[in-house]
């Protein structure tokens, strides 16, 4: 364009009787393009917003604070909500498997618990998986994802159900060409990303939907806020309790656990009479190969966990109470008396959040599109 | 010029031509240089913004080795942080491989991609790191909680008493800094241990021994894991590489500005767009200089680079601010100047060894700041070599670990000194009077105690407030300490009240002269915040062995004394003399009407509930005397015990508290409340005639209320008094099966080994480390600190004086279950708590 204008300019210049005044102007164009371009130079350099935003969500969270064992959950985390919005129709979309049965609401139902009652949920080819479905709840607050914490991210952990063949079983072509099909779908894609539908939009919109996910307001959050009566004081021995026997080295920070890989079986074998030879008994072995690592898993988090039983990796434990004296015995190498156990049960009752209820995410998706 | 301004368009210009191709020409240079803008822009913006990234990488860096230190030592109590601080590295290293790949400057590539490796190491002995730390802190709760039990059976053998001591030692020593002097004896405290359980008679007792001999052993096993990962972590390693990322960062940018001005001189563009260049690298240079001390100045580490020689070269600003030593006084210097004198000529040797030999060295050590103070720090030096491997310079960095220290020192400190003036409490003062008579009675000489008290001090706190009432105590400590020498030993006895005892009394002279000198050195006004004070005191003089055999004898008979100067009109001092004064008189008087009042009833006693901190539910109660006396009115037990003390009277009147006590609580106990426990304050002077067990025991038995319902409290002076005849008594009344607290804990002489010992069941904590809580860290850290001490131990412990609901919700955070103060209930008549527990709902 400039060009244009320019050139435009000095065929002018050259209709003119005067060449001194031409040259003049053409000086002052001169200077004003330099001018403009310094203006341009200068303005790329005022800070930009998208780099502003992405600093800021590197920083460590304000809320991060680690001379205090337990901290309550904010009320909510920062998200893109039209991006959340399309992550919570996709988290319904059974198109996302291979048969056009299983969404990832199928596992983690966030009616209930953000997962399931069954010790481990079978999927699309009625294979079982072999380990627990994890709560969705809280997991934006996770350190690493997974039982064995492969995923580092939310994004990462968001595709890898859907091609895994015991899951949802899907193949991510046939997964995209379906959403490029849907027109809804594929205009809400093309309104937030430059490139439309594809599997990093995918992973994203869905990652950004998990952010929403979280259970705040808990009894013990509330009491920890100074609302002394917010817990009953069977739950608040629970709590010393937990602090004296050492449950709080682990089940700490902002997601009473979450935070940390640890053997399963500090004190003793935990393995050696579960009749199950399963290679995912190794844990974070199978990622990293470390001898060190066999046996390894991340810590879970506590909150919400009177509702998702079965427990453990393998959900081979069916009730809490059971749960707690496992853990006494094996991570801690005490072994708990009925009331201890009853206590700290009463405190982890208290760590069970709001649950939202799950607005029908086509209603959303389709009154923010409007 | 024409004069004719019509345009003729048809008209061919009569210009000459080269002004047409400089029309061109500029054009050109003009959209060349808004290209050369355009491309330098994208490369600027790039940058600026591996800029940004590497700074906070380094802030991150410090921040997480910080963060690793504080888990390490248990100021850190989750994980949050560290896993914030290390994903955060992590992705702004990748926005800064990111921004590289738009620029492809291979060794720039490279040293990302090592740095980015290293990261991925150090986050796996992250992971290893807060796996060994957690097990370390839940094994050392059940270790403790473990040996406790074994500790408190009566039938364990010496060697395995012993054995259970040092392991407890070994692993509370683990809570705070590495040292692993205890380690190779574990496997064989251990072993004694599992022997003990295979041929102890006790179930019970050989369960507890198991777990301590396995927990003992698994610590043993992850302590020195432990250490080596926190070693590994806080290394310079990546600062190092994260140096050379920037290093060449800047060396890519330098040759592409470098570049950039070729081409731009090269297409000869104008003066101005000379000078707008000129310009902008003389900014982008600022930058470079602004970078190269941005790169150095991490906030909380200090670091110093020297060269071959170990002269410094270069310090960063939490180099000065720990050392104190400024560029102008360190560079060119050696770390020598930095040596306390603490460690031998061997400790250096070691570390040179290790630096020539592995080319790194780190540990701790103690240094000296500029202004001769010493602190302890944890530092990490490596060599850095050039490619020909020879040694070009050294990088320190190390972290000042005075504070955690100091944290341990502040209670060590408390238990001796007076918190407001730093003078010597009363504990050191009889520690050492005690000492003085012992040496007067061996060399047949004298010795002095001079009570001082200064005089309407009430009246000034009660005025200006108790904050110029402190300073004017520090103030007027300050000024008697300037006219002492300095083996004279002056202590604050408490309030208003400070305790002289000169070094020498042989001459009454010395005495009398140094006590005028204090009276004229108070006499100058004392200027507090701008205001002129006056203010006198009063001293009264005691002196061994005339007045008095021993430290109590003195002190109350100085005290008498100092009674008569405040009676003769104050800013005066008295020796003591025989017959004395309305002090006496007064005394006398309670004394009399003292010995009626138990008889005419007029002594009753008030009960004060202890409730569960978490319910409210009231567990028991502490009994308090209270006496209406017709003739007198309501006295205070300040002034009517001490003087039951002095005349012993306090034997039957705490012999009648003990039953009546006892009496109420089986009222109690039989209406249902079964777990109630009364608590009843035993005096020292009680505590030293040797039928208090009979007593408890004639009231246990008289009241039939069981053992374990009643809990004695003693002070802890009570402890410290001739320990091997209390120690026999104490056992005497544990083994009545009654429980045993220690009142006011923290305040007097806190020794572990007589805790241990006297194996107290309940730890009071002062009603004043409870009072300041919320403004004073100091006492958060204390009862924090009495909470970790007493779970340790196996004692329980309840906090004194609790009057809002703040203290509460931290004492319950802290751990701490029960409590008692004017937040739950004031002392009540025994009617009136009657209706509190039916209120309460209790049995």
């Amino acid at each position: 364009m400039r060009f244009q204008e320019l050139r435009a300019c000095c065929n002018n210049f050259r209709g003119k009787r005067c060449g001194k005044t031409g040259l003049c102007i053409a000086l002052m164009l001169w200077l004003a393009a330099i001018l403009l371009a310094w203006w341009w130079w200068n303005d790329s350099h005022a800070p930009d917003k998208a780099a502003g935003k992405t600093a800021e969500s590197l920083a460590p969270a304000k809320t991060a604070e680690s001379s205090l064992g337990i901290l309550p959950l904010p009320q909510s985390l920062p998200v893109n909500t039209r991006l959340a919005a399309l992550g919570q129709r996709l988290f319904h979309e059974a198109r996302l498997s291979g048969n056009g049965q299983f969404s990832c609401a199928t596992c983690h139902d966030l009616k209930t618990s953000g997962a399931n009652n069954e010790r481990t949920k079978p999927g699309i080819n009625h294979a079982a998986t072999s380990r627990n479905t994890p709560t969705v709840f809280n997991a934006a607050f996770n350190f690493r994802q997974f039982w064995d914490g492969r995923a580092r991210t939310l994004e990462e952990q968001a595709g890898v159900p859907i091609t895994d063949p015991r899951e949802m079983g899907a193949k991510w072509d046939n997964v995209l060409d379906t959403l490029r099909e849907d027109t809804e779908y594929s205009r809400e894609f093309a309104a937030l990303f430059a490139n439309g539908v594809s599997k990093t939009a995918v992973t994203q919109a869905l990652a950004e939907f998990e952010r929403t996910l979280i259970t705040p307001n808990a009894p013990f959050d509330r009491f920890l806020r100074g609302e002394m009566q917010a817990i009953p004081v069977e739950a608040k021995k629970g709590w010393v309790l937990f602090q004296q026997r050492g449950c709080i080295a682990c089940h700490q920070g902002i997601n009473i656990g979450g935070n940390l890989f640890q053997v399963m079986g500090v004190m003793g074998n935990f393995f050696i009479d579960r009749k199950r030879d399963d290679v995912t008994d190794l844990g974070r072995y199978n990622v990293t190969g470390l001898e060190a690592d066999k046996y390894v898993f991340k810590v879970p988090s506590l909150r919400n966990v009177i509702l998702t039983a079965p427990y453990f990796h393998d959900g081979s434990v069916d009730t809490l109470v059971d749960a707690v004296r496992l853990m006494g015995r094996f991570q801690l190498g005490v072994e708990l008396s009925d009331e201890e156990v009853r206590q700290l049960v009463a405190f982890l009752s208290s760590l069970t959040g709001d649950i939202k209820a799950d607005k029908p995410a086509h209603a959303i998706a389709m009154t923010r599109a409007q | 010029m024409s004069p004719d301004t019509t345009p003729h368009p048809s008209r061919r210009p009569g210009t000459p031509a080269w002004k047409g191709v400089l029309v061109m020409l500029s054009t050109l240079l003009l959209s060349f240089s808004i290209y050369l803008f355009w491309h330098h822009n994208q490369a600027e913006t790039r940058v600026q913004a591996v800029r940004e990234q590497l700074r906070e990488l380094f802030t991150l860096e410090a921040a997480l080795v910080g963060e690793t230190l504080r888990i390490r030592y248990g100021h850190s109590n989750n994980y949050d942080l560290i896993n914030a601080y290390s994903s955060s590295e992590e992705s702004r290293l990748r926005i800064v491989q990111k921004h590289l790949l738009a620029a492809p400057e291979q060794a720039v590539g490279a040293a990302a991609a090592e740095l980015m490796q290293g990261l991925r190491a150090k986050e796996s002995h992250i992971d290893l790191f807060k796996r060994a730390r957690t097990i370390m802190r839940s094994s050392q709760h059940a270790l403790s909680a473990a040996l406790a039990e074994v500790l408190q059976s009566p039938d364990i053998s010496p060697p395995l008493r012993e054995a259970s001591h040092q392991l407890q030692q070994a692993f509370l020593y683990q809570h705070g800094i590495a040292n692993l002097q205890f380690l190779d004896e574990i496997p064989f405290l251990v072993e004694l241990l599992r022997e003990a359980a295979l041929h102890g008679k006790d179930a019970a007792l050989r369960d507890h021994l198991t777990a301590a001999a396995r927990h003992a052993d698994l610590l043993a096993g992850i302590a020195p894991h432990l250490n080596a990962l926190t070693e590994k972590l806080t290394e310079p390693e990546s600062i190092i590489r994260l140096r050379a990322l920037a290093q060449r960062v800047e060396n890519a940018e330098s040759q592409r500005q470098t570049r950039l001005a070729a081409q731009q001189l090269t297409l000869g563009l104008g003066l101005l767009s000379l000078l707008i260049v000129l310009g902008w690298l003389g900014r982008a240079y600022m930058q470079d200089k602004r970078m190269a001390s941005m790169v150095f100045e991490t906030p909380s580490v200090g670091i110093m680079i020297t060269d071959s020689h170990a002269r410094i070269l270069r310090i960063n600003a939490a180099f000065t601010r720990v050392s104190g030593y400024s560029e102008a006084d360190a560079l060119g210097k050696t770390p020598a100047i930095l040596h306390s004198g603490k460690h031998p000529a061997e400790f250096y040797k070691a570390m040179w060894d290790s630096l020539i030999q592995t080319g790194g060295w780190q540990g701790e050590l103690i240094n000296r700041r500029k202004n001769g103070e010493l602190y302890p720090q944890w530092l990490s030096i490596l060599a850095v070599r050039n490619e020909a491997g020879a040694t070009t310079h050294y990088a320190g960095v190390f972290s000042d670990l005075s504070e955690i220290r100091a944290a341990q020192e502040r209670i060590e400190h408390m238990a001796y000194h007076d918190a407001l003036t730093g003078l010597p409490n009363r504990t050191l003062m009889r520690d050492r009077v005690e000492q003085a008579i012992a040496e007067a009675k061996r060399d047949h000489n004298k010795v002095a105690l001079m009570f001082i008290d200064l005089d309407n001090f009430k009246g000034i706190n009660d005025t200006l407030g108790h904050a110029v009432g402190d300073i004017l105590l520090c103030e007027a400590a300050d000024r008697i300490k300037s006219c002492l020498r300095a083996s004279d030993t002056l202590a604050r006895y408490g309030g208003d009240e400070f305790v002289l005892m000169p070094r020498s009394a042989n001459s009454i002279d010395a005495v009398q002269g140094t006590a005028e000198k204090l009276l004229t050195c108070m006499h100058a006004p004392f200027n507090i915040q701008g205001q002129m004070l006056n203010i006198t005191c009063s001293i009264g003089i005691a002196l061994f062995p005339d007045d008095a055999q021993d430290y109590e004898g003195l002190m109350q008979q100085a005290d008498t004394a100092l009674y008569r100067s405040k009676e003769e009109g104050r800013d005066t001092y008295h020796f003591y003399e025989e017959v004395m004064n309305s002090a006496a008189r007064e005394r006398l008087l309670l004394h009399n009407n003292l010995s009626q009042a138990l008889s005419e009833g007029e002594i009753s006693l008030h009960y004060q509930p202890r409730v569960d901190l978490a319910s409210g539910r009231i567990l028991g109660a502490e009994a308090l005397m209270r006496w209406n006396s017709k003739e007198l009115g309501s006295v205070s037990p300040v002034r009517f015990i001490p003087v039951a003390e002095a005349s012993g009277f306090i034997v039957p009147l705490g012999a009648w508290a003990l039953r009546e006590a006892c009496r109420q609580g089986r009222i109690w106990h039989d209406a249902g409340h079964t777990g109630f426990s009364m608590a009843v304050n035993i005096s020292a002077v009680q505590f030293a005639r040797a039928d208090v067990v009979r007593e408890v025991q004639a009231a246990l038995q008289v009241s039939g209320l069981p053992p374990n319902c009643l809990e004695l409290e003693l002070t802890e002076s009570v402890l410290v008094k001739d320990v091997e005849k209390t120690l026999a008594l104490v056992h005497a009344l544990k083994a009545l099966g009654v429980r045993i607290a220690i009142d006011d804990f923290g305040t007097g002489y806190s020794s572990l080994s007589y805790l241990k010992r006297f194996k107290v069941d309940i730890l009071k904590i002062d009603q004043s480390f409870v009072h300041d809580l919320a403004t004073d860290p100091d006492d958060a850290a204390i009862i924090q600190a009495i909470q970790q001490l007493a779970a340790n131990l196996g004692m329980s412990t309840i906090a004194e004086g609790v009057e809002t609901p703040e203290q509460q919700a931290f004492l319950l955070q802290a751990g701490c279950r029960d409590a008692q103060g004017y937040l739950f209930s004031k002392p009540v008549t025994a009617e009136a708590f009657t209706q509190l527990l039916l209120a309460n709902g209790t049995g």
